[in-house]
Protein backbone atom coordinates (compact mmCIF):
# COMPACT_ATOMS: atom_id res chain seq x y z
CA UNK A 1 0.00 0.00 0.00
CA UNK A 2 3.09 2.25 -0.26
CA UNK A 3 1.05 3.56 -3.34
CA UNK A 4 -1.35 4.91 -1.02
CA UNK A 5 1.54 7.43 0.36
CA UNK A 6 0.90 9.61 -2.86
CA UNK A 7 -2.27 11.90 -2.89
CA UNK A 8 -3.17 12.02 -6.58
CA UNK A 9 -2.99 7.97 -6.32
CA UNK A 10 -5.06 8.04 -3.24
CA UNK A 11 -7.63 10.28 -4.66
CA UNK A 12 -8.62 8.14 -7.77
CA UNK A 13 -7.87 4.43 -5.58
CA UNK A 14 -10.46 5.98 -2.71
CA UNK A 15 -13.15 7.31 -5.52
CA UNK A 16 -12.56 3.83 -7.17
CA UNK A 17 -13.69 2.17 -3.67
CA UNK A 18 -16.61 4.75 -2.97
CA UNK A 19 -18.46 4.13 -6.65
CA UNK A 20 -20.59 0.87 -5.56
CA UNK A 21 -21.69 2.89 -1.97
CA UNK A 22 -24.92 3.75 -2.95
CA UNK A 23 -25.30 7.67 -2.18
CA UNK A 24 -28.93 8.88 -1.05
CA UNK A 25 -30.17 10.53 -4.20
CA UNK A 26 -30.31 14.25 -2.87
CA UNK A 27 -26.69 13.47 -2.11
CA UNK A 28 -23.26 13.85 -4.71
CA UNK A 29 -19.69 13.23 -3.52
CA UNK A 30 -18.18 16.75 -4.44
CA UNK A 31 -14.15 16.36 -3.68
CA UNK A 32 -11.98 14.89 -0.88
CA UNK A 33 -9.87 16.85 1.21
CA UNK A 34 -6.24 15.42 2.77
CA UNK A 35 -5.94 17.59 5.59
CA UNK A 36 -5.13 17.36 9.44
CA UNK A 37 -8.24 17.06 11.83
CA UNK A 38 -8.76 19.68 14.27
CA UNK A 39 -5.89 17.43 16.90
CA UNK A 40 -3.83 17.84 13.68
CA UNK A 41 -3.84 14.26 12.82
CA UNK A 42 -3.89 13.53 9.40
CA UNK A 43 -7.06 12.87 7.91
CA UNK A 44 -9.70 12.22 4.69
CA UNK A 45 -12.83 14.73 4.40
CA UNK A 46 -15.44 13.20 2.07
CA UNK A 47 -17.34 16.50 1.01
CA UNK A 48 -20.55 15.58 -0.14
CA UNK A 49 -23.49 18.03 -1.18
CA UNK A 50 -26.77 17.76 -0.13
CA UNK A 51 -30.15 19.11 -1.78
CA UNK A 52 -33.08 20.00 0.09
CA UNK A 53 -35.01 16.48 1.08
CA UNK A 54 -38.85 16.04 1.70
CA UNK A 55 -37.99 13.06 3.83
CA UNK A 56 -38.52 13.15 7.86
CA UNK A 57 -35.46 14.40 9.96
CA UNK A 58 -35.39 10.91 11.10
CA UNK A 59 -35.58 9.35 7.62
CA UNK A 60 -32.37 11.88 6.68
CA UNK A 61 -30.22 10.84 9.41
CA UNK A 62 -30.64 7.11 8.88
CA UNK A 63 -29.86 7.70 5.24
CA UNK A 64 -26.20 9.57 6.38
CA UNK A 65 -26.18 6.72 8.80
CA UNK A 66 -26.12 4.52 6.37
CA UNK A 67 -23.94 6.13 3.71
CA UNK A 68 -21.30 6.47 6.32
CA UNK A 69 -21.08 3.03 7.66
CA UNK A 70 -20.58 1.76 3.62
CA UNK A 71 -18.37 4.32 3.07
CA UNK A 72 -16.19 3.31 5.62
CA UNK A 73 -16.50 -0.33 5.28
CA UNK A 74 -15.20 0.31 1.53
CA UNK A 75 -12.25 2.59 3.00
CA UNK A 76 -11.50 0.45 5.88
CA UNK A 77 -10.51 -2.59 3.34
CA UNK A 78 -7.69 0.23 1.71
CA UNK A 79 -6.20 0.50 5.21
CA UNK A 80 -5.97 4.06 4.40
CA UNK A 81 -3.43 5.68 7.42
CA UNK A 82 -6.48 8.49 7.23
CA UNK A 83 -9.44 8.18 9.76
CA UNK A 84 -12.45 9.40 7.48
CA UNK A 85 -14.60 12.12 8.12
CA UNK A 86 -17.74 13.36 6.34
CA UNK A 87 -18.66 16.85 5.98
CA UNK A 88 -22.12 17.82 4.33
CA UNK A 89 -22.40 21.35 2.48
CA UNK A 90 -25.86 22.55 0.68
CA UNK A 91 -26.17 21.83 -3.09
CA UNK A 92 -25.22 25.31 -4.71
CA UNK B 1 -30.98 9.18 34.86
CA UNK B 2 -27.38 9.06 34.35
CA UNK B 3 -25.42 11.57 33.41
CA UNK B 4 -24.76 10.46 29.86
CA UNK B 5 -28.15 9.70 29.18
CA UNK B 6 -29.23 13.21 30.59
CA UNK B 7 -26.54 14.82 28.28
CA UNK B 8 -28.26 12.85 25.37
CA UNK B 9 -31.66 14.43 25.82
CA UNK B 10 -30.02 17.87 26.77
CA UNK B 11 -28.62 17.17 22.79
CA UNK B 12 -32.10 16.66 21.54
CA UNK B 13 -33.84 19.67 23.32
CA UNK B 14 -31.00 21.77 22.71
CA UNK B 15 -31.68 21.05 18.96
CA UNK B 16 -35.53 21.29 18.40
CA UNK B 17 -35.94 24.07 20.76
CA UNK B 18 -35.90 27.03 18.26
CA UNK B 19 -39.71 26.57 16.59
CA UNK B 20 -38.18 29.12 13.48
CA UNK B 21 -34.49 29.35 12.73
CA UNK B 22 -32.35 27.77 14.90
CA UNK B 23 -29.95 29.56 17.35
CA UNK B 24 -26.64 28.42 16.49
CA UNK B 25 -25.46 28.51 19.92
CA UNK B 26 -28.50 25.55 20.46
CA UNK B 27 -27.08 24.03 17.70
CA UNK B 28 -23.54 24.21 18.60
CA UNK B 29 -24.38 23.16 22.55
CA UNK B 30 -26.49 20.77 21.27
CA UNK B 31 -23.78 19.10 18.71
CA UNK B 32 -21.33 19.38 22.32
CA UNK B 33 -23.59 17.53 24.27
CA UNK B 34 -23.83 14.43 21.65
CA UNK B 35 -20.27 14.32 22.27
CA UNK B 36 -20.13 14.38 25.74
CA UNK B 37 -23.04 12.09 25.95
CA UNK B 38 -20.58 9.09 24.61
CA UNK B 39 -17.81 10.56 26.33
CA UNK B 40 -19.14 10.15 29.85
CA UNK B 41 -21.21 6.60 28.84
CA UNK B 42 -17.76 5.35 28.61
CA UNK B 43 -15.73 6.59 31.31
CA UNK B 44 -18.84 5.68 33.42
CA UNK B 45 -18.73 2.28 32.33
CA UNK B 46 -15.11 1.81 32.52
CA UNK B 47 -15.05 3.54 36.31
CA UNK B 48 -17.99 1.05 37.13
CA UNK B 49 -15.64 -1.58 35.88
CA UNK B 50 -12.75 -1.16 37.00
CA UNK B 51 -12.87 0.85 39.95
CA UNK B 52 -14.52 -0.05 43.71
CA UNK B 53 -17.77 1.49 44.93
CA UNK B 54 -15.51 2.26 48.42
CA UNK B 55 -14.42 4.89 49.05
CA UNK B 56 -17.28 6.98 48.09
CA UNK B 57 -15.81 9.76 45.46
CA UNK B 58 -12.98 7.27 44.09
CA UNK B 59 -14.76 6.53 41.26
CA UNK B 60 -15.54 10.27 40.52
CA UNK B 61 -11.59 10.68 41.18
CA UNK B 62 -10.42 8.67 38.46
CA UNK B 63 -13.16 9.78 36.02
CA UNK B 64 -11.29 13.13 35.45
CA UNK B 65 -8.01 10.87 34.87
CA UNK B 66 -9.52 10.41 30.95
CA UNK B 67 -8.47 12.77 28.60
CA UNK B 68 -9.83 13.37 25.19
CA UNK B 69 -7.24 12.83 23.00
CA UNK B 70 -6.17 9.90 24.23
CA UNK B 71 -9.53 8.16 23.70
CA UNK B 72 -9.46 9.14 20.80
CA UNK B 73 -5.81 7.32 19.75
CA UNK B 74 -7.73 4.34 21.39
CA UNK B 75 -10.72 4.39 19.12
CA UNK B 76 -8.73 5.14 16.33
CA UNK B 77 -6.78 1.94 16.90
CA UNK B 78 -9.58 0.01 17.21
CA UNK B 79 -11.05 0.94 14.44
CA UNK B 80 -8.14 0.39 11.84
CA UNK B 81 -7.96 -2.35 9.69
CA UNK B 82 -5.12 -3.97 11.55
CA UNK B 83 -5.26 -4.48 15.17
CA UNK B 84 -2.78 -3.69 17.52
CA UNK B 85 -1.10 -6.32 18.86
CA UNK B 86 -1.73 -5.67 22.08
CA UNK B 87 -5.32 -5.10 21.39
CA UNK B 88 -5.57 -8.33 19.32
CA UNK B 89 -3.71 -10.39 21.37
CA UNK B 90 -6.82 -10.50 23.71
CA UNK B 91 -9.59 -10.59 21.59
CA UNK B 92 -10.67 -14.53 20.65
CA UNK B 93 -12.35 -13.03 17.30
CA UNK B 94 -12.58 -9.83 14.98
CA UNK B 95 -13.59 -7.01 16.76
CA UNK B 96 -17.64 -6.82 16.38
CA UNK B 97 -19.23 -4.18 13.75
CA UNK B 98 -21.04 -2.90 17.13
CA UNK B 99 -17.64 -1.85 18.61
CA UNK B 100 -16.34 -0.32 15.40
CA UNK B 101 -19.13 1.70 14.73
CA UNK B 102 -19.08 3.16 18.58
CA UNK B 103 -15.13 3.64 18.26
CA UNK B 104 -15.71 5.63 14.95
CA UNK B 105 -18.87 7.39 16.41
CA UNK B 106 -16.78 8.63 19.15
CA UNK B 107 -14.00 10.14 16.79
CA UNK B 108 -15.98 11.58 14.48
CA UNK B 109 -18.32 13.45 17.27
CA UNK B 110 -15.01 14.66 18.69
CA UNK B 111 -14.01 16.35 15.92
CA UNK B 112 -17.96 17.61 15.45
CA UNK B 113 -17.45 18.72 18.98
CA UNK B 114 -14.15 20.82 18.29
CA UNK B 115 -15.87 22.31 15.13
CA UNK B 116 -18.81 23.32 17.68
CA UNK B 117 -17.02 24.53 20.46
CA UNK B 118 -14.22 26.52 18.60
CA UNK B 119 -14.75 27.63 14.94
CA UNK B 120 -16.92 30.56 14.96
CA UNK B 121 -16.68 30.60 11.23
CA UNK B 122 -18.71 27.91 10.79
CA UNK B 123 -22.45 28.13 10.52
CA UNK B 124 -24.28 25.31 11.94
CA UNK B 125 -27.53 23.61 10.64
CA UNK B 126 -30.76 21.24 12.44
CA UNK B 127 -29.81 18.79 10.27
CA UNK B 128 -26.27 18.57 11.63
CA UNK B 129 -27.03 18.14 15.26
CA UNK B 130 -29.93 15.55 14.69
CA UNK B 131 -27.03 13.55 12.60
CA UNK B 132 -24.90 14.08 15.97
CA UNK B 133 -27.39 12.76 18.17
CA UNK B 134 -28.32 10.14 15.97
CA UNK B 135 -24.76 8.53 15.79
CA UNK B 136 -24.48 8.81 19.89
CA UNK B 137 -27.93 7.79 20.02
CA UNK B 138 -26.71 4.64 17.91
CA UNK B 139 -23.83 4.03 19.82
CA UNK B 140 -25.85 3.69 22.80
CA UNK B 141 -27.74 1.09 21.37
CA UNK B 142 -24.85 -0.62 20.32
CA UNK B 143 -23.02 -0.16 23.48
CA UNK B 144 -25.87 -2.06 25.49
CA UNK B 145 -25.40 -5.07 22.73
CA UNK B 146 -21.91 -5.78 23.92
CA UNK B 147 -21.22 -3.94 27.20
CA UNK B 148 -20.94 -7.67 28.79
CA UNK B 149 -18.36 -9.25 26.15
CA UNK B 150 -14.64 -9.68 26.73
CA UNK B 151 -14.04 -7.24 23.79
CA UNK B 152 -16.17 -4.25 25.76
CA UNK B 153 -13.61 -5.02 28.78
CA UNK B 154 -10.57 -5.07 26.31
CA UNK B 155 -11.76 -1.54 25.10
CA UNK B 156 -12.38 -0.05 28.72
CA UNK B 157 -9.36 -1.05 30.00
CA UNK B 158 -7.55 0.15 27.11
CA UNK B 159 -9.21 3.89 27.66
CA UNK B 160 -8.58 3.82 30.97
CA UNK B 161 -5.03 3.38 30.34
CA UNK B 162 -4.73 5.14 27.60
CA UNK B 163 -0.96 5.78 25.87
CA UNK B 164 0.25 3.64 28.31
CA UNK B 165 -1.61 0.42 27.58
CA UNK B 166 0.89 0.05 23.69
CA UNK B 167 3.56 -0.10 26.09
Amino acid sequence: MAALAQPDIQETVIRQALSSVPVPENMRLQRLEFRNDSTGDPALFLVFSRKESQKSDEDQVEDLLTLKDAARRKLRDLELPLFPYFVFVPAE
Amino acid sequence: MSLADDLLAQAKTLATIDSGIPSQANLRRSISSSYYALFHLLIAEAASRFIPASPPGLRARVSRSFGHGEMKQICSRFSSKRIPDEISLLLHSRISLELLSITETFVDLQEDRHLADYDVGLSFERGDALLSIGQARRAFTQWNLIRDTDEATVFLAALAFGARWAK
